[in-house]
């Protein structure tokens, strides 16, 4: 048995399955006396025991939407001639770092940071259409409706902070929607919370006092308990009342990780003022706070034409924001527990058409930083065009299975009784990169 | 590809559960012969949805009671072949509509001419979720925001086909039902008709309007002393525990 099925995982365990089917006939304040009791010994998002020495606390998780082209940011091909096959990158190639880590010039803040990034150039995902390459980058499939990465890692590592939600996607975008964040089978809590990086979460001013609305949520809950006479293995009825329980503390967690004003004029200037820089720095403050797992999207990677203004204006975009939070961290020392990963769906073709190129599940690029993987370091490698892995591959199965090894969890261990079987994240688990551990 | 969608919104879940994705990249149907049936019954009826939805509402699946059964539920948690109804859940437009006609606002009549406007050169809805129209009335913009409303209640992207809507639970839909106005104002509605009615018949009243059925004898006890602890004057407790009766999973399930 696996030490994360401890009972208070499953929702209906012994004594809270007692406790319900009892509750109808207590009185009220026996009743509430008991549930305080109920609410302070377990909760299913505690923090739990992982696997193995985790060497990244948390995941920072920039998800490019639309497949960038990885012949025209982190995939060198210095020798690409122009032929029927492949065409050359626009942009030049600059050397990062005292590794001297090449990556396209639209980088040259980033690039400063070469010697903790681990680039992946021998990436490749089973298909090339968005919706499903999304689905198989965020949930280990590309159907069907599995739990995301991020909610995997709750469920295993569960959440540092009471406050917040433990898994956030900033402002989530494409085709995969909600499963980007879902939870499927798993229970509601640990599905991720959307916020909006411009205006929060609305609704987040309280109405009434404090008290009031723990008596309201009290209320829910015990409805809810009754409910779940009738359905017992069902989660979702846990899932609501907890979510007013999440609401109830994100009132006052919310807007005081919202509000920059405590931060100085330099740390404002590093980031920029702009959208990207903006949810940037949120994340660092999110992952301050405790925040488990934190998912940004950034759209506009599906260049099909014009590369090189639209992948410059990208560039231009995202270099200072991403260079300024490694920064950030690192001068707060928590670049060493916290995992940058960065990427899309999928890459695109070696030939170019209209100035762009098209989609490419084969072989493309994304890399990693911080936490456990060793800077200054690229691993793996796409055939002499870049048309698709050739070296060091590295499918989203095994990706995964690094990422939740950096954290601490094995992803063959990681698994939810459900279906009366263990389910894994994926059938087939995928193998941690070894060669990229630090 | 249509019986699928007729069967998905009345069970919950498809035959085909990507009901936009049939085929090798969606997932396989759990009764193959069951939607090649209904789709030729659907040809020969003359493609009548009417008739296609009658015949599935008498089946005997479709009456089935949404109970559940610790031994079914070990061989199929997920329902797939269907020995009990799904919980459905209420979508964004059933809770808004279901909520403004509790607090006596629902107009059930449509808004008369278009109900977008422009604002500059930007197309802008004239109708929002605050007004007395129900859901279906509401202008969708395929470029413009959802009201907050409907897009933390899983409303779909309007620019994307969606033939299955995503169902999440979340801290932002708790947040709107505990603090919004829209929400505060059906409560206070609600708790003006339940204070109308004699002190001992309050309880009652309230189970009545929110949830459609009488509290138990417990609940009974139970509403009067969560009342009488109230910090608040009596009307407004009524108000917040209406407020906690149409948040609850309870409303917001149909079974």
């Amino acid at each position: 048995m696996n030490p994360l099925h401890c009972s208070h995982t499953r929702l209906v365990s012994g004594r809270r399955d007692f406790l319900r089917h009892t509750s109808a006939g207590f009185g009220w304040l026996a009743l509430n006396a008991m549930q305080a009791q109920m609410a302070a010994a377990a909760s299913p998002l505690d923090p739990k025991q992982p696997h193995l020495t985790p060497k990244a606390k948390r995941v920072i998780f920039f998800f490019m939407d639309g497949g960038p082209s990885h012949l025209d940011t982190f995939d060198h091909k210095p020798k690409l001639k122009n032929s029927a096959q492949a065409t050359p990158s626009v942009f030049d190639f600059i050397p990062g770092g005292k590794s001297g880590l090449m990556m396209s010039s639209i980088f040259p803040k980033l690039s400063q940071h070469a010697d903790h990034m681990c680039i992946l150039n021998g990436m490749h995902t089973v298909t090339a259409s968005h919706t499903e390459a999304q689905l198989a980058l965020h949930t280990g499939t590309d159907r069907g409706v599995r739990p995301s990465l991020g909610a995997w890692t709750l469920y295993g590592l569960g959440s540092e902070s009471q406050e917040l939600p433990g898994f956030i996607s900033i402002d989530p975008i494409g085709g995969v929607g909600a499963r980007g964040y879902g939870n499927a089978y798993l229970p509601s809590v640990y599905q991720g919370t959307k916020l909006t990086s411009g205006k929060g979460l609305a609704f987040i001013e309280p109405k009434q006092a404090e008290a009031e609305q723990l008596r309201q949520i009290d209320l829910m809950r015990r409805l809810g308990h009754q409910l779940q006479l009738e359905d017992p293995a069902n989660s979702e009825i846990e899932g609501v009342i907890s979510s007013f329980e999440r609401a109830f503390a994100m009132q006052t967690a919310v807007p005081a990780v919202l509000d920059i004003t405590a931060e100085t004029a330099a740390t404002l200037k590093l980031y920029g003022d702009t959208k990207f820089g903006k949810q940037c720095l949120l994340a660092r403050r999110l992952a301050e706070d405790g925040v488990r797992f934190i998912q940004i999207g950034v759209g506009g990677w599906d260049n099909h034409s014009n590369i090189k203004s639209s992948l410059q204006a990208k560039g231009a975009e995202i270099d200072g924001p991403i260079a300024a939070l490694m920064t950030d961290l690192k001068d707060r020392s928590m670049l060493e527990d916290t995992l940058i990963v960065w990427g899309g769906e999928f890459g695109r073709t070696p030939r170019s058409r209209n100035g762009g190129r098209d989609h490419n599940n084969k072989g493309f690029s994304m890399w990693l930083a911080g936490g456990g993987v060793k800077g200054g370091h690229r691993h793996g490698a796409t055939n002499d065009i870049g048309a698709e892995a050739a070296e060091g591959k590295v499918s989203m199965s095994d990706l995964h299975a690094t990422i939740l090894h950096l954290l601490g969890l094995k992803i063959e261990k990681l698994t939810y009784p459900f279906a009366d079987r263990d389910v894994r994240l994926r059938e087939n688990p995928g193998t941690v990169i070894e060669e990229i551990l630090a | 590809m249509l019986v699928n969608r007729v069967w998905l919104h009345l069970f919950g879940r498809g035959i085909v559960n990507s009901p936009d994705d049939f085929g090798f990249m969606g997932e396989a149907p759990t009764h193959p012969e069951l939607l090649d049936h209904l789709a030729s019954r659907f040809m020969q009826g003359g493609w009548s949805i009417k008739k296609l939805i009658r015949a599935i509402v008498l089946s005997r699946s479709y009456r089935m009671s949404s109970r559940g059964d610790p031994a079914k539920q070990k061989i199929d948690p997920t329902n797939k072949l269907i020995w009990r109804m799904n919980w459905k859940r209420l979508e964004a437009e059933a809770l808004r509509d279901a909520w403004l006609q509790l607090g006596g606002q629902l107009k059930l009549e449509r808004p008369v001419g278009t109900q977008v406007g422009l604002l500059g050169r930007e197309a802008t809805p004239l109708l929002g979720v605050s007004s007395p129209f129900r859901s279906i009335y509401l202008p969708v913009l395929r470029n413009g925001r959802m009201p907050e409303m409907l897009e933390v209640f899983d409303f779909p992207d309007p620019s994307q086909v969606n033939g299955k809507r995503e169902a999440t639970t979340s801290g932002p839909q708790a947040l709107f039902l505990m603090n919004s106005t829209f929400m505060e104002q059906v409560g206070a509605e609600l708790s003006s008709q339940v204070f109308r009615a004699p002190a001992s018949q309050r309880p009652h009243t309230a189970y009545l309007l929110a949830l459609n059925r009488p509290p138990s004898s417990v609940e009974v006890e139970a509403a009067e002393a969560w009342i009488k602890a109230s910090t608040v004057e009596p009307k407004k407790a009524w108000a917040l525990f209406v407020q906690a009766l149409l948040a609850s999973p309870e409303f917001r399930y149909v079974r």
